[in-house]
């Protein structure tokens, strides 16, 4: 009976392990990493440089959020960027050549991301495209508007672009509070409305979903919406944080976006994570690093490498954690 | 209800086809008020076809439904809730991730005023009070689904049937992976719902459950309705042979073989932390059974025989010769195969062609002949052979997938992967689980016809009368160990439940 016992336990202490590495293996790098660069720059806890750090975390963190809906429902939206791109096109375009007033633009930016968000949720949720192969298709042809609509032209935004990313309120930008309250309203939606639980159910069991009356088919389709609005809406932030747009606007950014959100809890596997502090942990700790290289001098071609790694590690974790679970 | 008429739910003359393929003619069927009706058949017979047209996920091609009297046009899952209909669907319907109160109320969570918030305290307390209500408050009701045992989370889709407060509640096989325990639990809570004046109707394979429990009995065949009729008025032996449509005085077939030399031994299998010292032989031609309850380590054992879990110790002999290396690898190139109890996730491609999953095994033979090419020739001959050797009921084994077979040949489908390549060593694991009768027979055939080629067979079933109806020997596994023998001819079915529960024979 004893020797059965300790059999049971020196079984149970790998796996306790293992849980821990697996669930709180990346915060304990990212804690390395702030200690790392701590010693090697004082300057890197500076309130300013934190202010700096969440500032130049926002405006993807925004997207985030909405990558978090189209994860949790076990898709993924590579479009975002490229998304960003179109909206700011067209919002800027508005804005300068036509004087429509900023907050309005702000608006039209989102109504542009949504509109290519529901061209994505329609073929995915009702058509049945696979989500990558559908994102990837928009990738392409909202980049290409984009470029259409600017004539592959440098936008320079309007003053009033400017001053918005100029706003502080104590303090803080207010980029920042755009951040927060996407956050909070995509908490909000996520796990205290029937349409989030209902989101969740259908990223855990689909079929199930519908068998039971959820409309499922819906409820995917509002997924990429979001998400392409909360695309669309960082698209104007970050041309007003830029104050102009080139060719090469947002580029790349799609990855940055999944893997924050990864980071940050969300699965690949669907039905899984929670926005608050998932969204923000995510990008924080990815700008975190990007912006302790810099502080530390690195060239500017690990960032690359160091994101992948990020990414990988990432990845990695979310298959070890979701193998095992029953469906 | 002002109006309470006989019978809550009536079919009258429903028929459907798919594409040329008649499966239901002519159905009618009346679910009484106050009543638990029993609705058995084989695989395939209709039973699901007929509930899925009730649900409004099939359309009929003819026919009438009516409800307490009024006629009923089923308009997918929400029209049935709202007409009052609930299902319990065989596969469970639930979310892994959401905790047992969501899973309940996932469709109407109850709101904080006009805020459209979940309201997550009341959803909580309202699960709570439901579960207790239904006398299954052991399950917390914050749980997440993902953590609990199949058992009670089969439970928890019964309760969420409970909830719409529904006048007729359709069960599609709820037993499946209950313990007695928790079956009595289900049996309890469809009693107190039928004196409450609900109307069930219970679809099982077990037919001692539903002459237990049903008051009257429907027998569907091949999409015919054979009879309706109070349970007091049939015996088990008529509604088997309605059934299967022909008299099944054996259920057994005999197979004229000889025991010969052993073939198969185990020595001194050991896994830390399970099995101590494990040793078992099998003789060619021989049929040895394992039976045990639920957690004896029937399936654990193998596993490890089979090398998929590694052993701490022991070995392996076949022809008294030890494999070198206990992996599964290695047990197939010495001639055995392991056929698993969860067929769709282990056994099958499922949405592979018949003739793919028969030559999946055997895939580097095909392709010996030209560098890896496959033989397109030789694998439609091996599919062919086997389909017809092992009588798989398909429409064309090229075309027709795998998931569109009942669950008998389904499980003829994963046999023939494994007989193409002739083994000399079977480990079967639960065989017959989840096929109906006439199937069954047919499988038990093929078991029969496997063994007079001289090779070996060790089943693992929970049907003790399978067992003895098959096997020349009986093992009985009780905590991980190998605690009684049994030869043919004193099979006893109370010494060997005694053993299995890990009481003492006194004979032994």
């Amino acid at each position: 009976m004893n020797n059965e016992m300790s059999v049971r336990e020196s079984a149970a202490l790998p796996k306790t392990l293992k849980k821990l590495v697996v669930n709180y293996g990346l915060y304990f790098v990212f804690l390395f990493i702030v200690v790392y660069f701590t010693v090697k720059n004082p300057a890197f806890l500076a309130l300013g440089n934190i202010i700096t750090i969440v500032q130049m975390a926002s405006t993807l963190g925004i997207v985030v959020v909405g990558m978090f809906f189209v994860l949790i429902t076990g898709g993924i939206d590579i479009s975002v960027a490229s998304n960003m791109y179109f909206s700011a096109v067209v919002s800027s375009t508005l804005l300068n050549n036509h004087g429509v007033p900023i907050a309005l633009c702000f608006l039209i930016s989102m109504a542009c991301g949504t509109l290519v968000g529901a061209v994505n949720g329609l073929f995915i949720s009702k058509y049945k495209i696979v989500p990558f192969i559908t994102t990837l298709a928009t990738m392409s042809i909202a980049r290409g508007l984009g470029l259409f609509f600017s004539n592959q032209k440098l936008i320079v935004l309007d003053q009033s672009g400017f001053e918005v990313s100029n706003t502080r309120i104590f303090g803080v930008p207010l980029v920042v509070y755009i951040f927060f309250a996407a956050v909070l309203a995509g908490h909000i939606i996520l796990s205290l409305t029937q349409f989030g639980r209902q989101l969740y159910a259908c990223g855990n069991n689909l079929a199930g979903a519908n068998k039971i009356g959820i409309n499922g088919t819906r409820t995917v389709f509002i997924a990429y919406a979001v998400c392409g609005a909360m695309a669309g809406l960082a698209g104007m932030v970050n041309a007003c944080n830029l104050s102009s747009i080139n060719q090469n606007f947002a580029t790349g950014d799609e990855f940055v976006v999944i893997s924050s959100a990864v980071v940050g809890g969300a699965s690949l596997f669907g039905g899984k994570g929670r926005v608050l502090p998932g969204a923000i942990i995510g990008i924080v700790m990815i700008q975190v690093i990007l912006n302790g290289l810099t502080l530390s001098q690195a060239s500017p071609f690990v960032y690359q490498v160091i994101r992948g790694i990020i990414i990988f590690i990432a990845v990695m974790m979310d298959s070890i954690k979701y193998s095992g679970e029953i469906r | 209800m002002t109006h309470q008429r006989e019978y809550a739910l009536e079919l009258k003359n429903i028929t459907k086809s798919f594409a040329t393929v008649r499966v239901l003619t002519d159905v009618s069927l009346s679910l009484r008020r106050g009543t638990i009706l029993g609705l058995v058949g084989e695989n395939g017979a209709g039973k699901s076809t007929m509930m899925n047209i009730l649900g409004g996920v099939l359309k009929r091609d003819a026919g009438e439904i009516l409800l307490d009297g009024s006629p009923f046009e089923p308009k997918g899952p929400k029209g049935a809730k709202a007409a009052g209909i609930a299902f319990v669907h065989q596969e469970l319907n639930l979310f892994s991730n959401l905790s047992v109160a969501e899973n309940l109320y996932i469709t109407g969570l109850p709101k904080l005023g006009k805020t459209g918030l979940v309201n997550l305290v009341r959803t909580k307390r309202d699960a709570k009070g439901k579960l207790a209500e239904l006398g299954i408050d052991n399950i917390p009701p914050d749980a997440l689904i993902g953590d609990l045992p199949m058992g009670q989370r089969q439970l928890i889709e019964i309760a969420k049937a409970m909830i719409s407060d529904a006048e007729i509640i359709i069960m599609d096989e709820p037993t499946t992976s209950l313990s007695t325990k928790e079956k009595t639990n289900l049996f309890r809570i469809m009693h107190e719902q039928i004196e409450k004046g609900k109307s069930i109707i219970f679809i099982s394979h077990i037919l001692e459950d539903v002459f237990a429990h049903s008051d009257e009995i429907a027998v569907l065949r091949d999409g015919k309705l054979i009879a309706q009729k109070p349970a007091a008025e049939l015996t088990r032996a008529e509604v088997v042979k309605m059934m299967v449509g022909r008299e099944l005085s054996k259920i057994y077939p005999t197979v004229e073989k000889s025991i010969g030399e052993v073939l198969f031994q185990a020595r001194d299998i050991c896994r830390e932390g399970r099995f101590k010292n494990i040793n078992l032989t099998l003789r060619q031609g021989e049929i040895v059974g394992l039976f045990g309850l639920m957690g004896a380590g029937r399936t654990e054992l193998l596993k490890c025989l089979f090398g998929v879990d590694p052993v701490s110790g022991g070995e392996v002999l076949i022809d008294g010769k030890a494999l070198e290396r206990l992996t599964p690898q290695g047990c197939i190139e010495s001639g055995m195969a392991f056929i698993t109890e969860n067929r769709r996730e282990e056994g099958l491609l499922i949405t592979k062609t018949v003739r793919e999953n028969t030559v999946m095994a055997s895939l580097d033979e095909l392709g010996k002949r030209m560098f890896g090419v496959l033989d397109f020739k030789k694998e439609q001959a091996m599919s062919d052979e086997m389909v017809e050797a092992l009588k798989v009921r398909t429409y064309d084994a090229n075309r027709q997938v795998v998931v569109s077979l009942s669950g008998g040949n389904q499980q003829k489908v994963v046999l023939s992967k494994w007989v193409v390549k002739k083994p000399r060593v079977f480990l079967l694991d639960e065989p017959t689980r989840g096929v109906d009768v006439g199937a069954k027979y047919e499988i038990y055939s093929i078991i029969g016809d496997l063994t007079r080629e001289n090779s070996a067979v060790l089943m693992v079933s929970s049907e003790m009368e399978e067992l003895m109806g098959m096997c020349d020997r009986i093992l009985v596994m009780y905590n991980n160990a190998i605690t009684a023998e049994f030869h043919k001819g004193a099979f006893d079915q109370e010494k060997i439940i005694v053993a299995a529960i890990g009481g003492q024979n006194h004979e032994q």
